[in-house]
């Protein structure tokens, strides 16, 4: 199924995109095998602590992602 | 509407009661009026961080009449700053940012009370610093902080209006409020990763100011009980494409009593350092009989607290009784309201006693309903 991931913070800055479709494979479904999926992907983010939004909302790792859901990886902003 | 409270401006101005003309726009407004204005005058704000984030929120704060502006930065003005944080001027390099920032903005509006703290926000100083402030807007650039500030802030009951920016970026939320999720809800502490300040990787002027701007109104809506606080709302602000996108986030109870724990153990050991005791600590004494407890009130004084373990002894008499005490005993004082035991603290610490205590706020502080008698 395809997702729509966006990055934000120094992960968009790891990643070098802003947002992308992302592709995972069938059975692949619970936001916690995203995830994996997205560091094997982007093994720098694994050095960065971040929360995932599925749908404008944080969700927890065992939170079910169906075709066309956006997720959004936030990480704390430092800067002030 | 607006009618009603140009006219109640107006009376506003004849009684005094408020001050000037200077809030007129403000009060105009139905959501504000004379009540409101009277809210913000009233409203205590601690700011942690004079820098890209403080300077607005301070500049914001201090037109719209916050009564009393806490400071707190232990750092100096460097020319590098002077791009995004306006309070400052090429003379004030060198100096430090919490004294020159209060320094110019009661030149913006001498009504208010500004207090700086020219020192970093830290364990040791933060239960003293943030004690009398009613809300805290954390303007810092690290994250060690952020815990730190949600921590007293939860500790202490009070709201915590966060913000950081990340190059064109910034996340803008609420914690802590009317029991809502906390910093540590989003992002649980995890000692081996941090994020980036601007020193490393850049920032636009404009940015902080503008988030800085947003970071004031979240305040404004707090003290004023408006609708629309950023509770359990992240919004997250991309100045490239003025993109402006909000996600929600829950309470995760774990994470809450963690940090209102790590805060309270910074206010118990601040009142420990000045000999109190909380009340919780003083009936576990009378239970453990670790301490000598000493009534010092008036035997008329009261109410009684009837326990085996109290000694009654007047403040005139106590000089006499503690004659025969060994100055290595350990000692809990009390009294009415705190205010005698605190100095008979002192007094019985030039006697030599070192671990002598008072109980906070006296009996009156105490739920007498918890006594534990023996």
């Amino acid at each position: 199924m395809i997702l729509i991931v966006k990055y934000f913070g120094v992960i968009a800055d790891l990643t070098h995109k802003k947002e992308e479709q992302f592709y995972v494979e069938q059975g692949m479904n619970s936001l916690d095998q995203i995830r994996l999926k997205l560091e094997k992907q982007y093994p720098e983010i694994k050095q960065v602590a971040y929360a995932i939004a599925l749908n404008q909302t944080v969700m927890q790792q065992d939170a079910l992602v169906n075709e066309n859901d956006e997720l959004a990886l936030l990480p704390p902003f430092a800067g002030g | 509407m607006k009618t009603t409270n140009w006219r109640c401006c107006r009376l506003l101005q004849e009684d005094n009661m408020t001050t000037s003309k200077r809030y007129d726009r403000q009060i105009a407004l139905p959501e504000i009026g004379i009540s409101g204005q009277e809210k913000i005058t009233a409203a205590r704000v601690l700011v942690v961080g004079a820098g890209g984030l403080g300077c607005p929120v301070i500049q914001n704060l201090a037109a719209a009449g916050i009564g009393q502006i806490g400071i707190v930065d232990g750092d100096v003005v460097a020319e590098s700053n002077l791009h995004r944080q306006y309070l400052f001027t090429p003379n004030d390099c060198g100096k430090n940012k919490a004294q020159v920032a209060a320094m110019a903005v009661l030149k913006q509006n001498p009504q208010v009370k500004v207090l700086a703290h020219p020192e970093f926000f830290s364990a040791s100083n933060a239960p003293e610093i943030i004690a009398n402030y009613q809300i805290v807007v954390d303007c810092t650039d690290d994250n060690a902080t952020r815990y730190l500030i949600n921590d007293m802030a939860l500790a202490n009951g009070i709201p915590m209006v966060y913000a950081a920016i990340h190059q064109f970026e910034a996340q803008l939320s609420v914690f802590n409020y009317q029991d809502g999720p906390s910093y540590r809800c989003l992002f649980p502490e995890q000692t081996h990763l941090n994020g980036l300040g601007c020193a490393d990787t850049g920032v636009l002027g404009v940015l902080p100011n503008t988030v800085g701007a947003l970071q004031a109104t979240e305040v404004f809506k707090i003290v004023l009980g408006l609708v629309g606080v950023l509770n359990g709302k992240l919004l997250l602000y991309d100045a490239l494409c003025h993109g402006f996108k909000t996600v929600a986030f829950e309470r995760n109870l774990l994470e809450i009593e963690k940090g209102k724990q790590k805060g309270k153990l910074l206010n118990d050991r601040k009142a420990q350092n000045r000999g109190e005791v909380s009340a919780a600590a003083f009936f576990d004494a009378l239970e453990t009989h670790s301490h000598l407890i000493i009534d010092i009130r008036e035997t008329y004084e009261e109410p009684r607290l009837e326990n085996r373990g109290i000694h009654n002894i007047p403040l005139a008499q106590l000089e006499h009784f503690i004659f025969g005490v060994a100055k290595k005993q350990s000692v809990i004082l009390f009294c009415q309201r705190g205010n005698n035991s605190r100095m008979a603290v002192d007094y019985l610490n030039q006697k030599g006693f070192d671990t002598v205590f008072h109980l906070s706020g006296g009996i009156e502080a105490l739920d007498l309903n918890l006594e534990q008698n023996d």
